[in-house]
């Protein structure tokens, strides 16, 4: 008789452990997984750009996103380095277009929900992060003159730009422009910008960030689809033992929720993690100023937000030295298809990575914010095997 | 800014106790280093990363709060050796001893600080609240 009961015992909490839906994970883990789940993360939502939801909006920047017309040597689009078969990355430790670059390409699936862009986050929209490479001269290097010439004067384009845009400047206007011109070009460019009047400035700043609105409207839509993670909380068989194990360690011992928390898995913030090099590179503390002056963010005369909404400009720290050598902490979905990593590319593959961070924090004087991280070889297997989840 | 007003008056109200969803509300007390003040730090719920903060300071002391009294917010995790990610500011609300707590984001679980440094003629004083989440 007692052992009856002992066994019914026994059944009885078993039998309550599995109707824990059948999944392997404590209560603290679900809730851990739930908070990555990407089914919690709220729709992107920029009310600087009034035509972040506009579909014909989005259809035109489609066509301005793949263009290679829109480039000093013809030759390069956003799609150059943003490749669709890459995640929207390119493969490259750094992105290469007229030269070689600084920085790795990000993917762009379900980057309309971040809050500051590019890697140091000087920009703190999406559609004033897409001008930066038109005129950047080692990516598109055109100007904005250029740009709005060559969009007014194309008879298919010019039709979208009437359809969605009022006060647009007049083909006989646009015959008056310099060839090239932008304030932020080469001496000969600055001083052909100069020479236009403040009204002519005004309507090519108008038109270039509309331009970049439009491609935002595009980028906007990339969203990102739900991984095996996101499905594993009800369903623990969707994952190895293997992977399941990286998943406890992803939220337990080696520390990577810390940064890389939220539907998108990150906490949206700049870390140094001891990758920035002084004087070369220090991150975000060498923006910090430029973002706030910006004539392109959300709180100047080109943005359809109310300024005291800007709140992440607004609030932006001050305080140089305590970003110095930080950088963007990175989404980690996709990030099996988004080698090579860290902000200069430096790290070829995952395994590189999480041998840099156990490396890393073990270093006495460090001069990052890394925790003390201690995995064993088959701790880091499982870990990648989680990472490969995502 | 109308949901900005509307939070900060739903917070001013629980702050005053007219209201029954106190047990949402996040609360923390602390004396000044000095001994001169006490602070409470009400947030409308508890800590969370990565989105903007509700919460209010409100300071008390046996004497007068100085007129010139104006407060800077600092903070960061000792353990991990940074700030805040944001700058937060103290912004006087109109009545006495009362400041909204305005851009306050964390950026990670664990242990906090969150200091508020008094300036005024009388002298220098500062509160600092520790707390882990």
């Amino acid at each position: 008789m007692r052992t009856t009961a002992y066994l019914l015992g026994i059944a009885l909490v078993l039998g309550m452990s599995a109707c824990n839906d059948g999944s392997v994970w404590t209560a603290q883990e679900r809730a851990t997984l739930q908070s990555l789940n990407l089914a919690t993360l709220p729709a992107a939502h920029d009310p600087s750009n009034r035509f972040a939801d506009n579909p014909q909006a989005a259809a035109l920047g489609k066509q301005l996103f793949f263009d290679p017309r829109l480039s000093r040597n013809g030759q390069v689009a956003c799609a150059t380095c943003h490749r669709p078969e890459h995640a929207f990355s390119d493969g490259k430790p750094v992105a290469e277009a007229l030269a070689k670059g600084t920085r790795n390409t990000p993917s762009l699936l379900g980057v309309a929900h971040n809050d500051w862009f590019f890697w140091d986050g000087r920009k703190d929209s999406l559609w004033s992060q897409a001008l930066a490479p038109l005129e950047n001269p080692a990516e598109h290097g055109f100007t904005r003159v250029e740009i709005v010439r060559l969009l007014l004067e194309d008879t298919a384009y010019a039709s979208q730009y009437h359809a969605l845009l009022t006060d647009l400047p007049t083909p006989e206007t646009v015959a008056t422009l310099p060839t090239s011109a932008s304030p932020s070009g080469t001496l000969e460019q600055l001083q052909a910008w100069k020479s236009m009047p403040p009204a002519a400035r005004e309507q090519v700043d108008q038109v270039f960030a509309a331009t970049g609105k439009f491609i935002a409207a595009y980028v906007s839509s990339l969203a990102l689809a739900p991984n095996r993670l996101d499905t594993a909380i009800n369903n623990s068989s969707a994952l190895t033992p293997s992977e399941i194990a990286g998943a406890r360690l992803f939220m337990g011992k080696a520390q990577c929720i810390l940064c890389h928390s939220g539907a998108m898995l990150t906490n949206q913030t700049f870390q140094n993690i001891g990758t920035g090099m002084l004087g070369k590179d220090s991150g975000r503390a060498t923006v910090l100023d430029s973002v706030r002056n910006d004539r392109f963010n959300c709180q100047g005369k080109y943005s359809d937000a109310a300024p005291e909404t800007c709140t992440e400009l607004q609030f932006l720290t001050r305080n140089r030295h305590s970003v110095a050598g930080a950088f963007k902490v990175p989404s980690l979905r996709n990030v099996a298809q988004t080698a090579p990593y860290f902000h200069d590319g430096r790290m070829a593959t995952l395994d590189a990575v999480i041998d840099y961070y156990v490396q890393a924090a073990q270093q006495a004087n460090k001069d990052h914010d890394l925790p003390r991280i201690e995995l064993s070889d088959a701790e880091k297997r499982d870990l990648i095997a989680f990472l490969k989840v995502l | 800014m109308l949901t900005k007003w509307l939070t900060f008056s739903t917070l001013s109200l629980l702050l005053a106790g007219c209201s029954g969803n106190a047990a949402t509300t996040w609360q923390q007390h602390q004396v000044s280093s000095s001994g001169l003040y006490q602070a409470t730090l009400t947030c409308a719920t508890a800590p969370t990363v990565a989105i903007f903060q509700e919460c209010a300071l409100q300071l008390s002391s046996e004497q007068a709060l100085p007129p010139d009294l104006s407060l800077t917010v600092d903070g960061g995790m000792p353990a991990h050796g940074h700030g805040l990610p944001t700058a937060p500011q103290a912004v006087p609300t109109g009545k006495v001893g009362e400041y909204r707590i305005d851009g306050l984001k964390y950026s990670m679980v664990g242990e906090w600080v969150l200091g508020f440094w008094l300036h005024s003629a009388a002298g220098q004083d500062k509160i600092v609240f520790r707390f882990t989440f």
